[in-house]
């Protein structure tokens, strides 16, 4: 009886080139996609501000004795900072504005700034609202939405109170109260955090 | 108003149609016997006279020139933008408040004499570009066309690449038939063997 003869075995033939930067370029696709993805998922919440620098803005205002005059954060500095952001067509903002006019004549002197970013408005809705709560301190149309957006708002009103060296002391999502507003400031002007 | 955001005017805009209408007025030729002889002053001024006639009469039909916007003008313009308080609602159908207020700056902005393109342009500037029902090709939302037309390349690159890859495989061995011959050294001894077997 013969041996049976050995199996030949035929080395695999060695990977495409071709086949590698196909995969490559489908790898590449399915990360871009991915962290597309991943970037759409990235918490929006204002509140992450918290205790961390304020974005800087500018803004021109609209209204009254401030009209046509721009500012902006970094020439605020040394100075406490109240941004308010609001719409003339927003109902829960209806129940602040007074407040911040009231708060604003208040603590003026004591280098408190308001500053009233007007989002999603048109010009002439905006100044009719101001009008109608007798609104004095310095309110500007949101251009580009980018103030709505650097501060990651999810809706109006949203109020972010800036210490004097810039930094974020206290986010308030939705209408504030009396207490609330003044509590905030006074702790503010003691130099302390909230 | 556009004040707050420096938009500029087109250059088209900056001449008054009586200016316009003044200019091309002035270049009337009238015929020559017009102008001379006697009672040439009357005569030649008459041009004048029309002139200024033709100026008035601009003047006051103004109001039956100027453009009031229907509401299907303005749904036009309007149904390119998206409502910014609700999701993916066009302006021209939203009831809300906000869309009230930009189809009234719509019809606004129409009445001046503003394209529609000039109108978006506006609103896109004024809002972000995230107002607009279609999406431009810049920032962010180039992504938006890039990457569907990006997989759409390649997933028919793929597709004629498994294609090609199919079509150059060997085509499967025949099912053994008759007339079928059999190479292997073993085989064809059984076959040899079981032919004998059956004799």
């Amino acid at each position: 009886m013969t041996a049976n003869p050995e199996p030949v075995t035929t080395p695999p033939p060695p990977p495409r080139p071709r086949r590698t930067v196909w995969l490559v370029v489908v790898l590449g696709f399915v990360v871009v996609f991915i962290a597309l993805l991943a970037s759409g998922l990235r918490p929006k919440t204002s509140t992450l501000l918290h205790g961390n620098p304020a974005p800087d803005f500018e803004l021109t205002a609209f209204n009254g004795e401030f009209d046509g005059q721009r500012f902006s954060l970094t020439d605020m500095r040394g100075q406490i900072v109240v941004l308010n952001v609001w719409a003339s067509w927003c109902v829960a903002c209806e129940q602040e504005m007074a407040l911040f006019e009231q708060a604003w004549q208040e603590y003026r002197a004591r280098d408190v700034w308001f500053i009233g970013v007007d989002y999603l408005d048109t010009d002439t809705a905006g100044l009719a609202y101001l009008e109608r709560f007798g609104i004095t301190y310095p309110n500007g149309p949101d251009i580009g939405s980018r103030i709505y957006r650097d501060y990651r708002c999810a809706g109006v009103p949203e109020t972010f109170f800036i210490d004097r060296q810039g930094i974020v002391q206290h986010v308030q999502i939705g209408p504030m109260t009396q207490p609330q507003l003044h509590g905030v400031l006074d702790r503010l002007l003691e130099g302390g955090g909230w | 108003m556009l004040n707050t955001l420096e938009y500029q005017q087109p250059e088209h805009r900056s001449e008054t149609p009586s200016r316009r209408v003044h200019r091309s007025k002035s270049r009337l030729n009238l015929p020559v016997f017009w102008g001379r002889g006697k009672g040439s002053f009357i005569v030649h001024h008459s041009a004048f006279i029309i002139v200024v006639y033709s100026l008035l009469s601009l003047c006051f039909a103004m109001p039956a020139f100027a453009q009031q916007p229907t509401a299907d003008d303005i749904n036009a313009v309007a149904s390119n933008l998206t409502c910014p308080t609700c999701t993916g609602i066009n302006v021209a159908d939203c009831p809300t408040e906000t869309c009230v207020q930009w189809r009234a700056k719509i019809g606004e902005m129409l009445a001046q004499g503003y394209s529609q393109q000039e109108i978006l342009d506006y609103f896109a500037a004024r809002y972000g570009d995230h107002v607009l029902q279609v999406p431009p090709a810049r920032g962010f939302f180039q992504w938006l066309w890039l990457l569907p037309t990006a997989a759409t390349i390649l997933g028919l690159a793929l597709l004629a690449y498994l294609v090609r890859s199919w079509s150059r495989q060997p085509a499967p061995a025949p099912l053994e038939g008759e007339d079928q011959v059999v190479e292997d050294e073993y085989l064809q001894r059984v076959e040899q063997d079981l032919e004998g077997w059956t004799e």
